[in-house]
């Protein structure tokens, strides 16, 4: 009787919440929406592409299709090797990240419950100050008049000049952990959370012991919430912009920072574009392969806010 | 949101040497989150004229340049354009985005090439492609329409990339709407439209807000985008703070910091206290 | 056990009364699934009628059709004397039970079960006394003020009873009502739905996948499977005279012996029974309509009317061993392996209880009036 039940619970269920009203009423909804997006962003989008194969940009009467953008880009080594550089910053980003939100993130799935929301809100919380506010924060840290050079230097006395911490890679790097942490422990935390806890009980009946009933159990079961993490942290600092203008400086620049000055100081729109065309190819190929690789359908990446 | 709430569950599993171990990693990460944050604030209260350790006293200098009457008055006329965009655009994203919701979870489009999961997609591009990207591209649209640094040109960019957090937050309460709640109203003699206003849209509309809510924090801490759309008298309280500390060492900005620090404090929790009451 | 609440109202009363609903050849197809096919039905005027069958046959379905959440694919609906097929489900003069309640989460349990007087119109001051008389009638008077999610399950069902009844439709559906209560609140919720229906008068069709509870509380029951009719009639006819296999089955335990009609006369028919080869003798009366000689039959009993050891001057009698005894107190159930076929016995509890062990040879026997002869399905 009581699996009856089920099932005519299911059937009803089924019967109301997806009961869908045919006719083009909804199309009507959706339209301003998708006229935002196709005009807004899938325009400006194509216009950048245009632009890309065009010279000069943007377009006037003696414009003319040519490669060229496209053949600076590969024929200058800087580019390409800002690129690199990018792509190694936002790697090395992403490990740090996952290194140091993996252990939190599953500390936050076994703690004592009483504290459990406090410290969640306390991983959650940086995520809504301004990001400038943040990454000016590490300026105030990391500068040669910054608080470690001052707990090295004249506290401590450690070493007798101030370190030159500021205005490199690695300040990129922090800074960027810093910025992306949230989004690397809440889908590890997310799908730690899920794991099957009596899974881990039976495999130490078994006699396993915590480390491999962890590398057995636990962690597969976690990876979902972790190709999850690495990807969103990945991308958003692929494209990084805040981050590396106020901690990298003249010398260590990022993709986003060339981009963001072919349009706005250079007025080199051509290239511009063309270097965009190109970031976005790279971002959606790697996206891509990661998918298929993982295999994870539900993933999306993010544009970084940094 | 609710996203503390929905996240506590709890497991428990505690023990011993690697918990302890743990928990260090924790606490001394939250350090780190927090170390910059707490330097922010102390330091705007330093007397001195650049923010630096060691701090020679406490004083309250740099609050005064940001309040009246000496206040800086393109400072607060960012935070007043700042406001007025998010108002604006969380109004329009939550219009769009709940109409969107509306028809994406609730109708049979019945159009081959379109279908939910594709409009879904669609729906979150505005998230997907990086921001750098999206922050240039519509500069240069505006810019060949002509509209290039105008407010509203701000305003509508902030919907397009608000749009996808009313959306989802929308679109996951209308999946969950129990259809038969309609239907027990129009079994009590309730039209169609009656049904909506009486019955629907209360149930929705905490999850409306919501989205809201997330949308108007999205578009006040923008900075990535609205620097390549905004240009003079259109500057945003982000903008304006970057290029301060652009231009040169103020602890004014750590004053602003912390306020800002504090009022989006606030509202996140605020938030998380306001969703947490919705789903009970 | 549950006692059943019989009406003792003769059929041929009931029967002058006017139809209330009429449901003419309704079929409703979801794309490929007809969920519904072919049912006519006529509940009159202060009847308790009743649709079983199992989970998915279309019970749901017709009272959503009933109410105007569908529209029919082919087929009428007639509410008294109009057509209401095409009149939407807000202008039907009808209430509905929700299986799952269907409470507005946002209002309170006074403004829920105001809804409907206020949809029509009525004034505050007449509205706060009918629903204050409503909730009486359902046992929850002064709960006005109450979040119908702090209420528990039951009386949730009341608000909803209570919600549905207030604007006095003309007729009353009720989805499983009952299905989403622990077992014990189940059948006092029995009692008070009949009590209700009694004091008010209303007609009522009610929805269930609970034979037992079909039989304990309707005037008539339509059993439908996979959205055709199989029977409409009193339940002590369905029970008793169940014109199919499929009837049989569903509606309480039954035990089916299979076997052939190997010659009839007019009076009776010869049944040869598969499992042994035994011919018996059945009079026509208990089959419920004309078989012919080589049709495949079954020879079904009753539980409750099976017998250990019973001396009958006109039974029908076959040798069993006991597989298991499950005492109930007031009765005993025995199973009973009849040459590899497992035979159940509603034995008396007093009787049979202490009596018999597993293993036991015994003897089945019924009363040949007993026996329900029904071709094969
Ligand atoms: N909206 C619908 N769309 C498609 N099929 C449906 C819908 N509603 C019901 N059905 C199907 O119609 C049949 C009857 O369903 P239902 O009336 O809910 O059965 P019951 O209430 O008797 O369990 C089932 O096969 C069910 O899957
Ligand atoms: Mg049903």
């Amino acid at each position: 009787m009581s699996i009856k039940n089920k099932f005519d619970e299911l059937n009803r269920t089924a019967s109301v919440y997806f009961k869908r009203e045919e006719g083009r009423l909804g199309l009507l909804e959706i339209l301003p929406g998708i006229t935002l997006i196709t005009i807004l962003l899938g325009g400006s989008l194509g216009i950048v592409l245009l632009y890309s194969f065009l010279d000069p940009a943007p377009v006037s009467a003696e414009s003319t299709f040519t490669l060229q953008h496209y053949r600076e880009f590969f024929e200058t080594g800087f580019y390409l090797s800002v690129l690199l550089d990018s792509f190694i910053i936002a790697v090395i980003t992403t490990a740090a990240a996952l290194a140091l939100g993996y252990p939190a993130a599953y500390y936050l799935t076994i703690m004592d419950s009483k504290w459990k929301s406090l410290y969640l809100l306390l991983m959650i919380l940086p995520f809504w100050i301004n990001v400038v506010v943040r990454t000016y924060a590490w300026r105030l840290i990391l500068g040669s008049n910054g608080l470690i050079n001052y707990l090295l230097v004249d506290i401590t006395g450690v070493i007798n000049s101030p370190l030159d911490l500021l205005y490199s890679k690695s300040a990129i790097a922090i800074g960027l952990v810093h910025v992306f942490l949230p989004f690397m422990v809440i889908p590890i935390y997310i799908s730690l959370n899920n794991v099957d806890r009596s899974g881990i009980e039976a495999a130490k009946n078994l006699g396993a012991n915590k480390l491999v009933a962890f590398s057995e159990i636990t962690f597969p079961q976690s990876l979902p919430g972790v190709a999850a993490g690495v990807l969103l942290v990945f991308v958003m600092s692929f494209g990084a912009f805040v981050t590396p203008s106020l901690l990298g400086g003249q010398q260590n620049i990022m993709i986003g920072n060339i981009i963001g000055q072919m349009f706005n100081e250079l007025q080199s729109w051509g290239l511009g574009g063309a270097i965009s065309v190109i970031f976005i190819a790279l971002v959606v190929t790697i996206v891509y392969l990661f998918n298929r690789q993982i295999g994870l359908d539900e993933l999306y990446g993010s544009g970084g806010d940094a | 949101m609710g996203l503390i709430r929905t996240l506590s569950s709890n497991i428990d599993l505690s023990d011993g040497f690697s918990t302890r171990l743990l928990k260090v990693h924790t606490l001394l990460l939250f350090t780190f989150l927090y170390v910059p944050i707490g330097v922010v604030v102390l330091l705007s209260f330093t007397p001195d004229q650049v923010p630096t350790f060691p701090m020679p006293g406490i004083s309250l200098q740099w609050y005064a340049e940001i309040l009246p009457p000496n206040y800086n008055e393109e400072l607060i006329s960012a935070l007043f354009t700042s406001l007025k965009i998010a108002t604006l655009s969380s109004i329009g994203a939550g219009v769009i985005g709940t109409l969107a919701a509306f028809g994406m979870v609730r109708h049979d489009l019945h159009i081959r090439w379109l279908s939910t999961d594709k409009l879904n997609t669609a729906f979150l591009l505005p998230l997907v492609v990086p921001w750098i990207v999206t922050g240039i591209a519509v500069a240069t649209l505006y810019s060949l329409l002509g509209i290039y640094g105008t407010f509203w040109s701000v305003v509508l960019g902030h919907i397009l990339i608000t749009i996808p957090f009313v959306v989802t937050i929308v679109s996951s309460q209308l999946y969950g709407f129990d259809r038969s709640l309609e239907e027990a109203a129009q079994n009590l003699g309730a039209s169609e439209i009656r049904t909506f206003y009486e019955v629907t849209f209360p149930i929705v509309v905490p999850g409306i807000l919501g989205g809201m809510l997330f949308a108007f924090t999205i578009s006040f801490d923008n900075f990535t985008q609205t620097f390549f759309w905004t240009s003079f008298g259109t500057d945003t309280l982000p903008v304006f703070i970057y290029s301060m500390i652009r231009t040169g060492i103020d602890p004014s900005v750590n004053a602003i910091g912390t306020v800002i620090v504090g009022f989006s404090l606030t509202v996140a929790v605020i938030g998380e206290k306001l969703s947490q009451r919705v789903l009970d | 056990m549950t006692p059943t609440l019989q009406q003792t109202e003769p059929t041929s009363s009931r029967d002058d009364r006017k139809a209330v609903v009429t449901l003419d050849s309704i079929v409703k197809e979801f794309g490929d699934v007809t969920a519904v096919d072919g049912v006519s039905i006529e509940v009159r005027d202060g009847e308790f009628f009743s649709i079983v069958g199992p989970s998915g046959c279309g019970k749901t379905t017709t009272l959503r059709m009933i109410a105007g959440f569908e529209r029919p694919t082919r087929g009428r609906i007639h509410l008294e004397d109009e057509d209401v097929s095409q009149v939407p489900a807000y202008e039907r003069d009808i209430g509905m039970v929700f299986q799952g309640y269907a409470l507005f989460p946002h209002k309170t349990v006074g403004e829920n079960v105001a809804f409907g007087l206020k949809m029509q119109g009525v004034p505050e001051e007449e509205r706060e006394k009918r629903v204050a008389d409503i909730l009486s009638l359902v046992n929850l008077p002064g709960t006005e003020d109450r979040n119908p999610t702090e209420l528990s399950g039951g009386q949730q069902q009341r608000v909803a009873l209570a919600r549905a009844l207030v604007v006095e439709p003309s007729v009353l559906l009720l989805d499983e009502p009952l299905s989403n209560l622990d077992r014990k609140l189940r059948e006092e919720m029995r009692f008070e739905l009949k009590r209700i229906q009694n004091e008010l008068g209303i007609t009522t069709i009610y929805v269930t996948h609970d034979q037992e509870e079909a039989m304990s509380m309707s005037d008539r029951i339509l059993v439908l499977n996979k959205g055709e009719m199989e029977q409409i009639g009193e339940p002590y006819e369905i029970y008793h005279g169940p014109s199919n296999q499929f009837v049989a089955d569903f509606i309480g335990d039954i035990n089916a012996l299979p076997g052939t009609i190997v010659s009839k006369t007019d009076s009776q028919y010869t049944v040869e029974l598969e499992d042994t080869g035994d011919e018996i003798d059945l009079p026509r009366s208990v089959a419920g309509r004309e078989l012919q000689v080589d049709a495949r039959v079954n020879v079904n009993v009753r539980p409750a009317d099976s017998q250990l050891d019973t001396k009958l001057e006109e039974g029908i009698s076959l040798q069993g061993t006991i597989e298991a005894i499950n005492f109930l107190g007031k009765s005993a159930n025995i199973l009973i392996d009849v040459n590899g076929r497992e035979f159940l016995v509603q034995a008396n509890g007093r009787t049979a209880g202490g009596r018999y062990q597993p293993g036991d040879s015994v003897t089945v026997n019924w009363k040949t009036e007993a026996s329900i002869l029904l071709q094969e399905s």
